[in-house]
């Protein structure tokens, strides 16, 4: 059985974004795995665990280059690793359709994808690559576990969670708290530049998309407030926002 | 040009986020707006949708699986009726955002989430990179698919009754099934239209909800919580504020013992008012706040309690 986990790039949160003319700045973004997907992963080779018989495929779909992130990919467990390389600033239609022709000639069981990208969460591109692939999806799970023919996903909701059942081949989107990513010693991070890594060209590297940016700005900063001295005075406050926004 | 709005209510009434989606809904003017309204006997929320202003007809799909519906039930039904819209519009959740993305991918578009303006017909804002970035895109697809955060709309008002038209849901999908849903005890915090929130960091301990409850009763506020406090399993995980919880922009943000970090002001610096109780007087909270008062929560709080019922009593 065949899982596979989706991996998207996100910037370090540590580090703040830097806007200028309308532009990020390059340089003011850290690659790193995007954590949601780092979780899908690790759940990935969690189940493989379980059952031998499984095998953990992940795809980077990144631009080209960024050669640390398929070795730490190897590093986390993934068995083949294979990047879909294009460069642009994508949509969640974007990944979904680039990644669908892969995804059909590979066949897995099951697919795990972040349920978000760290920092820019435009949206489930998970539901959007169970619709391309007319299959079943189950959005922010926390807990997954695993059949022959069916998956059984524990999803946070908008007012608790929820046990959804799914026929394989299935979608499910992960939520941080479905599995931590083992630590990446060097040594391990050392082995894994000696593994090959699969390389798929984007094959709709021209396709237009069709939202255009006008503009691109910094949010204002906020201007840092007053300190108080005592509860008096913040009892006092809390009563006239109360009041104004009432 | 045709409007379609998907109305969020609670099996009883209208949420009034779907009024607030209808008035993003007239940006594009001179549109004929139509609301589906998905649900399980809730024939009332149609007849209330039916009465919003400027809604052309009502559309009422209701089945037994669609009182909760999966979201393959939910996009399928929305299919339905979506065809001939020019716009196909919700108001901001994640469980609208996941089944118009399964909506849209299946006409293989693109959708827009979370808008906060619509300054011009198919031209909306959005955050970007964790809210650190306004942006500004226009669309030039076929349909336009968005949900938009309601609490940047004002409400629509009502008008007289327009028709209501049912329509035949499809069949629930074969390919998913529920299982189990726990709700939170009572009605689950909606921290994202809250008008007050209180949040708590990890320092509250043990005493998290003992400290911070009668402060949220006293303010009228929901309660909110570091990613700290949820992993130490100090508040459930839908109260989690930040960049991998829920983003707040509520009246009123009070936080308790909350140091502030950047993943966290993501999720709660765009409040209108930020006020801050914290005994570091380095914490990163105070850059943010409006109003900080370095002192011990353990202290301030129970302080903070009588003052503010003194205060009403002085008052009355």
């Amino acid at each position: 059985m065949k899982i596979i986990a989706i991996l998207r790039m996100a910037a370090d949160s540590g580090y703040p974004i830097r806007i200028e003319d309308g532009q990020v700045r390059p340089d003011s973004l850290r690659p790193v795995l995007n954590p949601f997907d780092e979780a899908a992963l690790a759940k990935a080779v969690a189940l493989r665990a379980e059952d031998d018989r499984r095998t953990v495929m992940a795809i980077l779909i990144a631009p080209p280059g960024h050669d640390s992130l398929l070795h730490r990919a190897f590093a986390l467990g993934a068995q083949r690793v294979l990047q879909l390389s294009a460069a642009s600033a994508w949509e969640p239609i974007d990944y979904a359709r680039r990644l669908r022709p892969v995804l059909q000639q590979e066949q897995p069981a099951l697919i795990l994808i972040g349920r978000e990208v760290l920092g820019d969460d435009r949206g489930d591109t998970g539901a959007m690559l169970a619709a391309l692939l007319d299959c079943s999806f189950a959005s922010a799970a926390s807990g997954l576990q695993l059949g022959d023919d069916e998956a059984v996903a524990c999803c946070e909701t908008a007012d608790g969670d929820e046990d959804i059942a799914l026929t394989l081949p299935a979608v499910v989107s992960a939520e941080l708290a479905l599995a931590t990513p083992r630590y990446v010693t060097l040594m391990e991070l050392a082995a894994a530049r000696k593994k090959p890594v699969e390389r798929v060209a984007d094959a709709m590297a021209n396709a237009p998309s069709t939202l255009t940016t006008l503009a691109l700005n910094p949010v204002a900063p906020r201007p840092r407030g007053v300190l108080l001295n005592n509860i008096a005075e913040l009892a006092a406050i809390l009563r006239t926002e109360l009041g104004a926004s009432s | 040009m045709n409007i379609l709005l998907l109305a969020e209510h609670d099996g009883q009434i209208l949420e009034s986020t779907t009024c607030c989606a209808l008035t993003a809904a007239r940006a594009w003017p001179e549109a004929r707006i139509e609301v589906l309204v998905c649900g399980h006997e809730v024939g009332p929320v149609a007849a209330q949708a039916a009465r919003l202003a400027g809604v052309a007809q009502v559309w009422l799909a209701d089945a037994p699986h669609l009182a909760q519906p999966l979201l393959e039930d939910l996009s399928a039904t929305l299919a339905l009726v979506a065809a001939s819209a020019d716009v196909v519009l919700a108001p901001h959740n994640r469980f609208f955002a996941s089944a118009l993305a399964r909506y849209a991918a299946q006409c293989d578009l693109g959708m827009v989430q979370d808008v906060l303006a619509i300054p011009a017909p198919a031209t909306y804002l959005r955050l970007r990179h964790a809210g650190a970035a306004l942006e500004t895109v226009r669309s030039s697809a076929t349909q336009h698919i968005l949900t938009v955060r309601a609490s940047r709309f004002a409400p629509a008002g009502y008008g007289p009754p327009q028709p209501i038209q049912p329509i035949a849901a499809p069949p629930s999908t074969t390919r998913a099934r529920r299982l189990r849903t726990t709700a939170v005890a009572t009605r689950a915090p909606r921290l994202q239209d809250a008008r007050v929130i209180v949040s708590g960091g990890r320092g509250l301990g043990p005493q998290f909800f003992p400290v911070l409850e009668p402060l949220a009763a006293a303010l009228g506020a929901e309660i909110g919580a570091t990613r700290g406090a949820v992993d130490s399993r100090l508040a459930p995980r839908n109260r989690q504020v930040g960049q991998t919880g829920t983003r707040v922009e509520p009246a009123l943000y009070l936080a308790i013992g909350v140091a502030g970090a950047i993943q966290h002001q993501v999720g709660m610096r765009n409040s209108k008012t930020i006020a801050a109780i914290n005994k570091d007087p380095q914490a990163p909270i105070f850059d943010i706040a409006d109003y900080g008062l370095v002192a011990d929560l353990f202290e301030a709080v129970p302080q903070l309690l009588e003052a503010l019922a003194h205060d009403t009593t002085a008052q009355a």
